[in-house]
């Protein structure tokens, strides 16, 4: 559950718990959070809690409110955010950031945007939006790390290190395996190629095969050699 | 992460030579229809027991529609069913009285009709069961049209379209969500964004209101584009970069490179439905002649 501390002219004047679905910030008494001062707005603001997530909106406050040092109508809420209201100064306190797997559903909100107000960018946006992948939880991995080398061939000897998700092996258009970091381990696929690759003299077939310590895998006319490091 | 890019990098230029040479003899022979693959997968994830997305495709249509539902009384597999049926339907019916007409005017109506679909759903079955705290069903889309060497594409809510071209993938579509508009006027970065807990939150769904302002976009498809439509299941999941490699390493194989999507999702923790569809432009054939395949039969490549 967050809190907001709030504090006026550097005191800290009180200590509230998000604990309801709707948190009133305004002039009148009967608000969550009562700042009776000038510039405050009857019902200033409020913050709304959904699921693990604390929304910030202005109720259409004379005088606005801030987080950050911006004007804002609508936000989420992060930790260590500085909502400025009249004189007041609102920080945001959350454990909630720390994560776990989330099981909040995807949820509409509403916003100004949404309601036909000043309509977001429509260019896409390409770097900002592109890098919004999850960071704490993107990759597992198995420990071990698989090499392959090249048993025969101009490039005996050559080993190759499968630190990355999946690398293809063998020749475009006529046969193709996919091998496969997973977190238990790693795994050869088929890709192309009216024949699939072989694994110890085997057909690898149409389904994800896993690969053992030692495997000898033939693909595209190469004989390799698959270890765990 | 740096030893892989490098690799990557040398991957293309290697290739990009021969690509180049093919795209432009494509232009001449193949102007008028490209064949089109398509692929799809939708799956529940890890964590969740129902599945709340629909796809559909139609590949005489050269049709993709991906929704993911969401909202009241779990009904998010209605709300996205509706969505993605009255789109096809409308588009469908669109096409066969012209088929000349503008595409973009058409992807427009079809979302906007499902919009409309949805809303009165929700409204006639929250008449029937009386529930004022519930939020109403809705659901986002992505819609990707392919026809005569354009794509039309049209998204509500964050639902994405990415397209995989010379070995990069680009994302096609802006996030309706809160997060991506606290990013556009600088109250977040990336870098907080990445990070941060409440990515679910949608600024725009089909079935929130009554009418809904819808943006479609046009653009060439090129023999080789690759165009995947996927649920936030995937993109919060999986790395732009890793799905930029799935693409570009298994394009010849769309089924088999939709079911890695959904593996990696699920295997990052899969923590909700993850959906896919792929479309793949077929690249022209090589044009191998008699005397270069007996070249080949003689000396190997």
């Amino acid at each position: 559950m967050a809190k907001i501390v709030v504090s006026l002219e550097g005191q800290v004047v009180g200590n509230y718990f998000l604990d309801q679905p709707s948190f009133s910030i305004g002039a009148l008494a009967d608000n969550d959070l009562c700042l009776d001062a000038p510039g405050v707005s009857r019902v200033h603001a409020r913050i709304l809690s959904v699921g693990n997530d604390d929304i910030l909106e202005d109720a259409h406050s004379a005088n606005g409110t801030l987080v950050n040092g911006r004007p804002i109508a609508t936000h989420i809420l992060q930790q260590d955010d500085v909502i400025e209201i009249a004189n007041y100064r609102i920080r945001y306190r959350s454990n909630a950031a720390a994560g776990g797997p989330s099981f909040d559903r995807t949820m509409v909100i509403r916003t100004p945007a949404s309601d036909g107000g000043a309509a977001p960018p429509q260019e896409p946006v390409g770097v900002r939006a592109l890098a919004t992948a999850r960071h704490a939880r993107r990759r597992r991995e198995s420990e071990r790390v698989g090499v392959v080398t090249a048993i025969d061939g101009p490039y005996a000897g050559e080993e190759i290190e499968l630190l990355g998700l999946l690398r293809t092996f063998g020749v475009a258009g006529r046969q193709v395996a996919v091998i496969n970091r997973r977190p238990m381990g790693y795994f050869i696929t088929h890709v192309e190629g009216n024949k699939p690759a072989r694994v110890n003299g085997k057909s690898i077939g149409l389904e994800p095969q896993p690969l053992q310590d030692g495997d000898t895998i033939e693909v595209g006319g190469k004989k390799l050699r698959f270890q765990l490091r | 992460m740096a030893g892989r890019l490098q690799e990557a990098d040398i991957r293309c230029e290697n290739r990009s030579g021969k690509y180049n040479k093919r795209l432009s003899k494509g232009f001449v022979s193949a102007a008028i229809r490209l064949p089109l693959e398509i692929a799809g997968k939708s799956d529940a994830g890890v964590l969740r027991e129902h599945n709340e997305d629909t796809i559909v495709t139609v590949p005489e249509l050269g049709l993709l529609v991906l929704a993911d539902g969401m909202g009241g009384h779990s009904r998010g597999d209605v709300a996205s069913r509706i969505g993605a049926s009255v789109i096809v339907d409308v588009i469908r019916r669109g096409l066969a009285e012209n088929a000349a007409g503008p595409m973009h005017a058409l992807v427009r109506r079809a979302v906007k009709l499902a919009n409309g679909a949805i809303y009165l759903e929700s409204k006639r079955r929250a008449e029937r069961v009386y529930s004022g705290t519930e939020q109403p069903m809705a659901s986002t889309v992505a819609v990707v049209l392919i026809r005569d060497g354009r794509a039309t594409i049209a998204h509500v809510g964050d639902s994405r379209v990415y397209r995989l071209r010379e070995h990069r993938i680009e994302l096609l579509t802006h996030d309706h969500t809160l997060l991506q508009e606290q990013m556009d006027v600088g109250l977040l970065d990336a870098e907080s964004a990445g990070s941060s807990h409440n990515r679910h939150l949608v600024t725009r769904g089909l079935g929130f209101q009554p009418k809904l302002k819808v943006v479609v976009q046009e653009s060439d498809a090129l023999p080789g584009d690759v165009y995947l439509l996927c649920s936030d299941g995937l993109n919060d999941m999986v790395d732009n970069a890793d799905i930029e490699l799935v693409l570009d390493s298994l394009g010849a194989n769309l089924p088999l490179a939709a079911s890695q999507l959904v593996m990696i999702a699920n295997d990052n923790g899969g923590e909700d439905n993850v959906s896919v569809i792929l479309a793949r432009i077929a690249p022209p054939k090589p044009q191998t002649s008699a005397w270069r395949k007996l070249l080949s039969r003689l000396f190997g490549d």
